[in-house]
């Protein structure tokens, strides 16, 4: 059994990742671009569906966050649910579920946008943070598809 | 590093705020007056767009028995993805939300928004709500089962009368 220092070091790693993962769904909703950008390490890779390529690196990301609506502009949610932490030493791998809502004025209200999963990779960093390395997004159906 | 203590602390301290955070939902929806009456600090503020601002239990509570629960409308407040920042006593906490409503054919979602909080630790331990702003950014026009439309919303104007 690991000791007590061990335990606790678990649980606050879980919650440090935990918060990097939360803070990817604030900043890209509300456009915080400093803060969206200081959850990915300098060479990180990002999987959006809606680029043929991954986005490799910082300039890469920051470019496909500002091609992304953010609040006032436009009202989403990126919302994440049971997320499923593996770790190893300082790396993690992290699978969990997401949806995103979008208001739909036209449509009555809001509606579901899309589900699908989040396969990422993260590693604590210099200043403890945990940052993505990886996030590959499986979008597994959205509205409007025929 | 601070100590084991410490560190325990702040980890008892999100999983009470998160107590907190989801005791207002499960009140609200389920009618539980008391149990979500204590998740306010005495001279707590409420600010629920469409309506007075509430400050106070006795505001609170009056705001309390003019909403919806369960059984008579079945709805849920749901809270996701929390980002709390502790700094001793005192918390701030932004969080998304969602509301799930009855409609004909079937569940939809009300509205979603985002909350933003602080809340206090108080003498007996239990960290409460100081303030709560809830910023609906998107509501369904219709009225669910058994509800009122929402305040603001034409369907409201209306039936108060006034220019929709």
């Amino acid at each position: 059994m690991p000791n007590l220092e061990e335990r606790l070091g678990l649980l606050e790693d879980k919650r440090a990742i935990l918060r990097t993962l939360h803070d990817y769904g604030h900043c890209l909703d509300y456009g915080d671009e400093a803060g969206f950008m200081d959850c990915w390490t300098v060479d990180a890779v990002l999987g959006w569906s809606i680029f043929p390529e991954p986005l490799r690196g910082h300039d890469r990301i920051r470019a496909g966050f500002r091609l992304h609506t953010h609040a006032p502009d436009a009202w989403h949610k990126h919302l994440l649910a049971e997320p499923q932490i593996t770790l190893q030493g300082d790396l993690a791998q992290v699978h969990s579920m997401f949806f995103r809502l979008d208001p739909y004025p036209d449509a009555g209200g809001p509606e579901i946008y899309a589900f699908g999963r989040y396969i990422d990779r993260l590693v604590r960093c210099g200043d403890a943070r945990w940052r993505f390395t990886e996030r590959r997004v499986e979008k597994e159906a959205f509205h409007g598809e025929s | 590093m601070a100590n084991l203590e410490a560190r325990l602390q702040l980890l008892e301290d999100e999983q009470a705020i998160l107590d907190t955070l989801h005791g207002y939902g499960h009140g609200l929806d389920y009618g539980l007056e008391d149990a979500w009456i204590d998740c306010w600090t005495p001279d707590a503020i409420l600010d629920w767009p469409g309506r007075a601002l509430m400050q106070g239990h006795a505001a609170l509570r009056q705001g309390f028995r003019k909403h919806t629960h369960a059984p008579a409308v079945w709805h849920k407040h749901i809270v996701i993805d929390p980002v709390i920042t502790i700094d001793g006593d005192a918390a701030t906490v932004l969080s998304m939300f969602a509301r799930l409503d009855r409609y004909p054919g079937g569940p939809r979602i009300r509205a979603f928004g985002r909350y933003r909080d602080t809340l206090l630790r108080c003498a007996d331990g239990r960290w409460r709500l100081r303030t709560r702003y809830p910023d609906i950014e998107s509501i369904r026009t219709e009225a669910p089962l058994g509800a009122e439309p929402f305040p603001d919303s034409p369907q409201a104007r209306r039936a108060r009368g006034e220019s929709a």
